[in-house]
């Protein structure tokens, strides 16, 4: 089933079209990866979605409820954790996940519970001192702590680790990781390794329009085949068994083949190269694909 | 109803934490004290520059009505002043920091936030204006004990400006969003063109700026409350549309 349905979304500030005509779906219990440049309108998406933007045109439908502007009561199904999370910085992580879940009327037996969960998730149990004395990596852990309050069945993330560092961003991934399970994850980036390495599946916005969606947990995603090298005799004994393609400097390369079924018959033919490897492309290959 | 609680008490934490209330009531406090204290030395002062000038003056005796004067030219002027610029901000600097962001997409509904917002900076008001009162009140009756007719009238008067000059900063927040000096200016303007159009005498007792202008007239009896009914039923219709609009202007802001 999916949680999050974009039908023909259109929005424009001004002459400026952001979004035109984009068609999105986002099944239940998945990590999708919403790519783009910076400007791409990966922003503008998400905050129609949370009913903080009003769309020119089209439809948008949070767990088969359509949002509307304003206060969409869809938000209850969803968290947010926007590229830079403010908080009231006179207050420290515990006050603030109290006012969120006071404000999100979570019972009163609930709140402590559910907010000593989310601290020791996201790292923040006994941090005692205000959130103005927080790192940005600090204040991105909050901001997905305050975002998972509600249990939300969808979890929004705008370029969570595009401000981190290495450190920041591998422990903003691992948390997403980790709530795969009890919530879906949209989150857009133009991070391409962070996809790669965490979503399901990846979606690329392009002019305002879903140009691309890549199934990242397929096996025979962007397979180029298997290059060898292989010297002439070695090419000339494998040639009548094996469609080879020429690819220059004694590299050749085998499609359509499991690499099962060319270990094999390297072996019948007595060939042992010393370069063998299987390509496939990378997301950002399709990436400058679709968007060059 | 748990939005609203849950907002008060972050209201009140804010105040409290960012100095705000304390510096409110501390300049309010103030004011209760100088009046009075200014109205006891104003004879001295005023002696010992004539004296230097060598001007000879017979100075009427000083009375309540003075300690009461100073104090509304000081509550009328200073304390408004101060009023705006510590609540001036109080939307403003959730819309240029983004905190609101969080807090409405869990649902806060937006007409609450202007509600308790506008709630709080009355009672915070209200708080920092009755203590200023009774302090000059204490120490007129302490100095000069006289009764004065009218007198809590005369205080109303003031406090019903002041929610005024809230709502017009509500107003003035959801129409500029996250500029402070647009809603100062605002705030000035509205408070300028009133002025101008209260020079004419038919337009001006319908007027909220007619309140700040009566207190005196009040204790002396050249006015009754009953006279001052035109400026206060405006006053309280202008306050009750300026918090309409601002809900309206809010609910339809992008974010």
């Amino acid at each position: 089933m999916s949680i999050l349905k974009i039908d023909d979304l259109h929005k424009s500030f001004r002459d400026n079209k952001v979004i035109g005509g984009l068609d999105l779906v986002v099944e239940e219990n998945t990590i999708y990866g919403f790519i783009g440049n910076n400007g791409s309108g990966k922003t503008t998406t998400m905050k129609m979605v949370l009913g903080l933007l009003k769309q020119d045109a089209g439809e948008i439908y949070v767990n088969g409820e359509k949002v509307a502007f304003g206060n969409t009561a869809t938000n209850r199904h969803i968290g947010f954790l926007p590229d830079v999370p403010e908080f009231y910085a006179y207050m420290n992580a515990e006050e603030y996940l109290k006012l969120c879940a006071e404000i999100t009327d979570i019972k009163k037996a609930d709140r402590k519970v559910r907010i000593d969960h989310l601290l020791e998730l996201v790292g923040l149990q006994g941090v005692e001192k205000r959130i103005k004395a927080y790192s940005r990596g600090m204040k991105q852990r909050l901001g997905i702590a305050q975002a998972l309050i509600n249990r939300p069945k969808l979890l929004i993330c705008d370029e969570p680790t595009s401000a981190l560092d290495p450190k920041g961003r591998k422990e903003i991934l691992n948390i997403l990781q980790q709530i795969k399970g009890e919530t879906t994850v949209v989150f857009s980036t133009h991070i391409l390794s962070d996809v790669e390495r965490i979503c399901d599946k990846a979606g690329i916005l392009y002019e305002g329009k879903l140009v691309r969606e890549v199934d990242l947990k397929d096996e025979g995603f962007g397979d180029k085949g298997i290059m060898v090298k292989l010297d002439p005799e070695e090419h000339a004994r494998l040639a009548g068994d094996l469609a080879l393609e020429r690819l220059g400097d004694n590299m050749y390369r085998i499609t359509g083949r499991t690499l099962e079924e060319v270990y094999r018959l390297l072996n019948n033919h007595h060939v042992y190269p010393d370069h063998l490897v299987r390509e496939r492309k990378t997301l950002e290959d399709v990436y400058l694909e679709v968007t060059s | 109803m748990s939005q609203v609680r849950a907002l008060f008490k972050k209201e009140a934490v804010e105040s409290v934490r960012s100095f705000k209330l304390f510096a409110l009531i501390i300049v309010f406090m103030i004011i209760g004290v100088v009046s009075p204290l200014t109205a006891l030395l104003m004879p001295d002062i005023l002696e010992a520059v004539m004296e230097d000038s060598g001007i000879a003056f017979e100075l009427p005796p000083v009375s309540a009505f003075d300690s009461y004067s100073q104090f509304f030219s000081n509550a009328n002027q200073m304390g408004l002043v101060v009023l705006v610029i510590i609540f001036g901000s109080i939307l403003t600097h959730e819309f240029s920091r983004n905190t609101l962001v969080n807090l409405i997409t869990k649902g806060l509904k937006k007409y609450n936030i202007i509600l308790v917002k506008t709630v709080f900076a009355a009672l915070a008001w209200t708080l920092a204006f009755v203590i200023s009162a009774l302090i000059t009140y204490l120490y007129t009756i302490y100095y000069w004990g006289d009764a004065v007719h009218n007198l809590f009238a005369a205080f109303g008067l003031t406090w019903l400006f002041g929610v005024f000059l809230i709502t017009l900063i509500m107003a003035a927040s959801a129409v500029f969003k996250s500029s402070f000096p647009g809603v100062l200016i605002t705030v000035l303007a509205v408070v300028i063109i009133m002025m101008i159009a209260g020079i004419h005498p038919d337009i001006a007792e319908f007027l909220p700026q007619y309140l700040i202008g009566s207190n005196m007239a009040l204790l002396h009896g050249e006015l009754e409350i009953g006279d001052m009914m035109p400026s206060i039923i405006a006053t309280v219709i202008s306050s009750i549309l300026m918090i309409v609009l601002s809900i309206l202007i809010f609910n339809k802001t992008e974010m």
